[in-house]
């Protein structure tokens, strides 16, 4: 519960942590990803 | 036989001329040296000594030295303006100027001695009318890097014209403009034109100019620049190490345009989730730049919003603002407030306000970079998707769905249109869409999306970028 807190907590600031990843039976679920981000844009490049 | 017995004498002698043929060999040496690395002292006036001049400053931008090149330039525009205000040899000095001008940054005071130089290549086009084709290319060029596309491409047209009138296809001048051209396509989102455009180019470069020339790594770096855009990964860098390698070896491993290559497989590298090795390129390139242009050059400012997005990706957000705010600093001097690469950098800074909750800044800012966006790339360029992305997530935060959603639905509806349905663009879209539709409890369309997202995912090579991919558990239910 904690762990899916803290989750909601960063997409709402829209900060993710690096890597983060459901393990264990969580993982066996958790088969949907997403990145939930505003997008920079590089120069130049 | 005996050897005849070396005396003193003899040796002095020996030595003497020894030395003297050293101090000959030497003083030759600077002689040569210093004729190819500073600029003929003024002349009083006189054909000659013009060319002199002109000669010795397009050799000194080639060695990269570019405060030299522009006195030696300087000098000759101020010699042949004697010659009168619409002397073909007064044009000439004015756009090898103009071109180091614009090396250094200074595109405003460019424009203006591009715009004279035409001016007179307009009364006296030259054979065939080619020395004016070259001023409009040239121009055309400039215009480009001030972000005025439309009229870039105008001239780049005229240009294009007159030498395919005049040249066979296969002439430099022609694959010069022809290249000029696509860069306009690339920068305006017309990516499929672009391809076209740099892959026949490359192909006669080739041919005419040998696999190693730098001009063939110009277009190949562009190409690449294409390839990364639309979501072709392999092929952008496979085409960018070409590039590099060609120009390290031609113009070696500090040039400024190694740098620019640099910069672009960095931005790859980040994207494909190798972020230390972008870290290398991106300060390497920086590193280049800041030694050959100094500290407030605009290419300068794209590295420094680089590294900081990068900081950005791995939470360090003060040394992120700061590197976009430095960048900001650079780009007003050199670009003013309404290039676009200006608003990508606010767009970036927007980022920072909205990850730190300052949702009416990160609002405000992406308001104003949609405004140049819109009025400078056209409301069609995908850039202007991404920003309506942003916005619409800065909406959520602030609990104003239905806005969000109408944005959301654009820009998914823009991206999927320029750049194709299976764009990794498009999944970053639709996975903050389906972040919405979560948030407004239509769980189903949510799961949709988010699906269709991963399939783009797996299908671009982008599953290493692990970093931006989290599970997202409540979908299950």
């Amino acid at each position: 519960m904690k762990f899916r807190l803290v989750i909601r907590r960063k997409l709402r600031r829209g900060a993710l942590p690096l890597g983060l990843q459901a393990s264990g039976t969580r993982a066996a679920h958790a088969r949907q990803y997403i990145r939930a981000k505003v997008q920079p844009f590089p120069l130049g490049a | 036989m005996d050897c005849p017995a070396i005396t003193a004498e003899a040796a002095s002698k020996a030595r003497t001329a020894i030395l003297l043929v050293w101090t000959v060999w030497l003083a030759m040496g600077w002689a040569v040296k210093g004729q190819e690395l500073t600029c003929p002292a003024e002349p009083a006036s006189g054909k000659e000594n013009w060319e002199n001049l002109v000669d010795a400053g397009r050799k000194l931008r080639d060695q990269s030295r570019y405060p030299a090149a522009e006195q030696c330039l300087n000098a000759a525009v101020s010699l042949t303006r004697e010659f009168g205000d619409t002397d073909p040899r007064y044009a000439q000095s004015l756009e090898a100027l103009a071109g180091v001008v614009q090396i250094r940054g200074r595109y405003q005071e460019a424009e203006s001695l591009f715009q004279k130089g035409l001016a007179i290549w307009q009364v006296y086009p030259g054979k065939d009318r080619l020395d004016l084709a070259v001023g409009l290319s040239n121009l055309a060029n400039l215009l480009r890097m001030e972000g005025q596309y439309p009229e870039a491409e105008r001239l780049q047209l005229q240009a294009l014209d007159i030498v395919h009138a005049a040249l066979p296809p296969d002439s430099p001048v022609v694959l010069q403009t022809l290249y000029g051209l696509g860069a306009i396509q690339a920068l305006r989102g017309q990516c499929a034109q672009a391809v076209v455009t740099f892959q026949n180019v490359l192909a006669t470069q080739r041919k005419v100019l040998g696999p190693d020339d730098p001009m063939v790594a110009k277009t190949l770096s562009d190409l690449g620049h294409v390839y990364y855009t639309t979501g072709r990964y392999q092929e952008a860098e496979s085409s960018y190490r070409r590039a590099i390698a060609i120009r390290e070896k031609a113009l070696g491993p500090n040039d400024v345009e190694v740098g620019i290559t640099l910069n672009k497989l960095a931005a790859l590298q980040r994207v494909v989730g190798f972020a230390s090795e972008a870290e290398r390129l991106w300060k390497r390139a920086v590193r280049i730049w800041e030694t050959a242009l100094g500290s407030d050059h605009p290419l300068l400012a794209a590295g420094l919003n680089n590294l900081g997005m990068l900081y950005n990706d791995q939470g360090k957000i003060s040394e992120a603002e700061d590197l976009f705010r430095r960048a900001l600093k650079i780009q007003e001097k050199s670009l003013g407030a309404e290039h676009p690469d200006v608003a990508r950098v606010l767009n970036n800074l927007a980022g920072v306000y909205f990850q730190r909750g300052q949702y009416r800044e990160a609002e405000d800012t992406y308001r104003r970079v949609l405004a140049i966006h819109e009025k400078k790339l056209g409301p069609e360029h995908y850039d202007v998707a991404r920003t309506w992305n942003n916005l619409a997530k800065t909406y959520v935060a602030q609990s104003r769905y239905a806005d969000a959603e109408f944005l959301y639905i654009r820009a998914l509806a823009l991206q999927e249109k320029t750049l194709g349905r299976t764009h990794p663009e498009v999944a970053t879209t639709l996975v903050n869409y389906a972040d919405l539709l979560n948030k407004t409890r239509r769980k189903a369309e949510a799961r949709k999306l988010v699906s269709r997202a991963r399939q783009i995912e797996l299908q671009s090579g982008r599953e290493q970028a692990r970093e931006y991919t989290v599970s997202f558990p409540d979908l299950r239910k």
